[in-house]
């Protein structure tokens, strides 16, 4: 029977759960940010639209997705059989989401890699590009190699594809970029218009924008599951576009020619029959840039009308205006603030996450005490850890009678002290310290200022654990 | 037939070196129909050659009436491309193109080819009587 709470604890699934909030809420902070502060250069407005997408990697930093979900949200839930070791006897069920979560991080360095690797080979190959010969549209590849030298990047090969239809990309970064024009391109245009087209993906070779695009997608591919990933990558893949427009047409003799350019294969692409959904996404996975794309919510390509105003714009672009700069100063802090805020509750609701799936972990003979801090010690795998003295008190007074306290310490004389105790002798859990048998040691942090009412104060803990008998 | 190349061997008699070959390789090729891409494919094993080039004879072969085309679309439709199939088989070509030459000639210096005809067909022996014996099946064809 799947209950409400089971279902609860899989969409609570740490990782799954604040990567899902936390891009959200990022998504809609850089939306209303960039919506008053329309004048940022669109390079910045990219890389802000990847700010979304990067969050649940820092989130997958701190938790990682598990395939175990332990049902214990706040209090180490440890009984104790009688004569027997601690025995972790809490039930753990199977993690959906965490199988999903993981997937997506394997899935999505997978990707990445391959793109690095064979993106640029596995797209020649299937789209079946042919290299042009040296002699072939001389005058086309010299133009490709001008202003590839007005760029300062290196020589890009220059390809073609069979396509009746108007279209044209960039494969591969580095030295090895193709620029693949289609047939239907150099049929329709005339060389100072190809030389437009080249410009806009030569301003994409030099913007790296094939590293950006896979990254975007690797990135997409992590959180599949938040639909919003999708709605970030389009927005930043549409700023690249409107930029190579912007950068492709400050190259020209007339950058108007690159809005004609445009508006003309549109109107070409338009008569054709629409392509499906699969085919244009495979075709978005391993290219920057194909020319023509429809518009769409979800099309990594914007509207031609939006970026053939944005080229105009690039003609007459309107100055800065200092209210502008100050809102974008105010908004900026803001979600410095914000990202701050929850960090730092991230956090704290960490250290509760660690108590609680550590503490599964208790069995055999000792439970191992040690501090808060991530770090497992092999030598004791029954490691446990809490956050605060109330879920170390509740976890003592859960132990059988006669169970022994362990607790050594390094003093502020380099002196190591050991101290055992059996479990009733635990007095006193107050402040950071446990008193045991008129003695104190520290739980907590491993190093502490000099405390003057408790005389092992400035100790460092190396070990505090429980013995069952 | 526009052309007749009497310097020219085999096929190249009739059209010129590329065509020829390209010819050739869709007739030898198993594929039907074939994309321009993948007779570049073929020819580049031999030697070096642009697609351009392959892609405007071809085109002028279809023009010339020896290719048939059409326009394929891919499995989603994304991409649209031409595919070309030859109209005629090798050998009907050749004896087409043989007989167009031929019957122009005749046209043109009747007497002169027949007994130029015979006199090469006598160089062979075999080719002679072949040549007997079709001539007169041809006549008793004709009595009838």
């Amino acid at each position: 029977m799947v209950g409400l709470n089971d279902f609860l604890f899989q969409i609570f699934q740490p990782y799954f759960f604040y990567s899902l909030v936390f891009l959200s809420i990022a998504f809609v902070g850089v939306k209303v940010f960039l919506k008053f502060n329309p004048f940022i250069s669109r390079r910045i407005q990219s890389i802000i639209w990847l700010i979304p997408l990067f969050v649940p990697v820092c989130v997958l930093l701190q938790f990682h997705p598990q395939t175990e979900i332990i049902p214990s949200p706040f209090v180490p839930q440890i009984s104790v059989p009688a004569g027997m070791g601690v025995a972790a006897s809490v039930p753990s069920f199977f993690s959906f989401t965490g199988l999903m979560c993981i997937s997506g991080a394997v899935a999505a360095t997978a990707y990445l890699l391959f793109m690095m690797f064979f993106g640029r080979k596995i797209a020649l190959k299937h789209f079946h590009v042919v290299m042009m010969a040296k002699d072939e549209n001389g005058s086309l590849q010299e133009k490709v190699k001008e202003t590839a030298r007005k760029l300062r990047i290196s020589e890009p090969k220059v390809g073609l594809i069979d396509d009746l239809l108007p279209n044209a990309f960039t494969v591969g970064y580095g030295r090895n970029t193709v620029i693949v024009f289609s047939l239907g391109l150099l049929n329709m245009l005339d060389l100072d218009e190809l030389t437009a087209v080249a410009s806009h993906e030569l301003a994409h070779v030099k913007a790296r924008d094939y590293i950006f695009k896979s990254t975007t997608y690797a990135l997409n591919i992590l959180s599949f599951f938040n639909p919003l990933s999708y709605f970030t990558v389009s927005q930043s893949q549409k700023e690249r576009e409107l930029l190579a427009d912007q950068k492709g047409a400050a190259l020209l003799d007339k950058p108007a020619l690159m809005a004609s350019v445009l508006t003309k294969v549109q109107a070409v692409v338009q008569e054709f029959p629409k392509p499906n959904l699969a085919d244009r996404l495979s075709s978005g996975l391993f290219l920057v840039s194909p020319l023509a794309h429809r518009p769409a919510i979800l099309a990594t390509h914007p509207q031609i009308f939006q970026r053939v105003q944005n080229i105009n714009a690039v003609v007459s672009r309107p100055s800065k205006k200092r209210r502008y700069m100050i809102a974008t100063a105010l908004l900026l802090g803001i979600l410095v603030c914000t990202a701050l805020i929850l960090g730092y509750s991230t956090m704290q609701v960490q250290k509760t996450v660690f108590q609680k799936e550590n503490a599964a972990l208790a069995n055999g003979q000792s439970v191992f005490l040690y501090n808060e801090s991530a770090s497992f010690d092999p030598a004791h795998p029954t490691g446990i850890f809490f956050a605060n003295e109330s879920s170390l008190q509740l976890f003592i007074s859960s132990l059988p009678q006669g169970s022994s306290y362990v607790g050594c310490y390094v003093d502020g004389n380099g002196i190591t002290h050991t101290y055992t105790s059996t479990i009733p002798n635990i007095v006193e859990v107050s402040g950071q310290s446990v008193l045991v048998n008129g003695h104190s040691s520290f739980i907590g942090n491993e190093s502490y200022p000099v405390d003057t009412a408790h005389p092992t104060g400035n100790a460092i803990i190396t070990e505090v654990y429980f013995q069952v008998p | 037939m526009s052309q007749y190349n009497v310097e020219g061997k085999q096929l190249e008699a009739f059209l010129g070196p590329l065509e020829a070959s390209i010819l050739q390789t869709i007739w030898c090729s198993k594929k039907r129909p074939i994309t321009v891409r993948e007779v570049l494919e073929e020819l580049k094993k031999k030697k070096p050659v642009a697609y351009t080039t392959i892609m405007n004879t071809m085109d002028r072969l279809y023009e010339k009436g020896l290719l048939d085309r059409k326009i394929e679309k891919s499995k989603g439709g994304a991409y649209l491309y031409y595919v070309y199939w030859p109209k005629l088989e090798e050998q009907k070509f050749k004896e087409d193109a043989v007989r167009q030459v031929l019957s122009s000639l005749i046209d043109n210096f009747d007497e002169l080819v027949t007994s130029c005809l015979v006199e090469k067909a006598a160089a062979n022996g075999q080719q002679l009587e072949a040549l007997k014996e079709k001539i007169d099946k041809t006549i008793k064809e004709k009595k009838q």
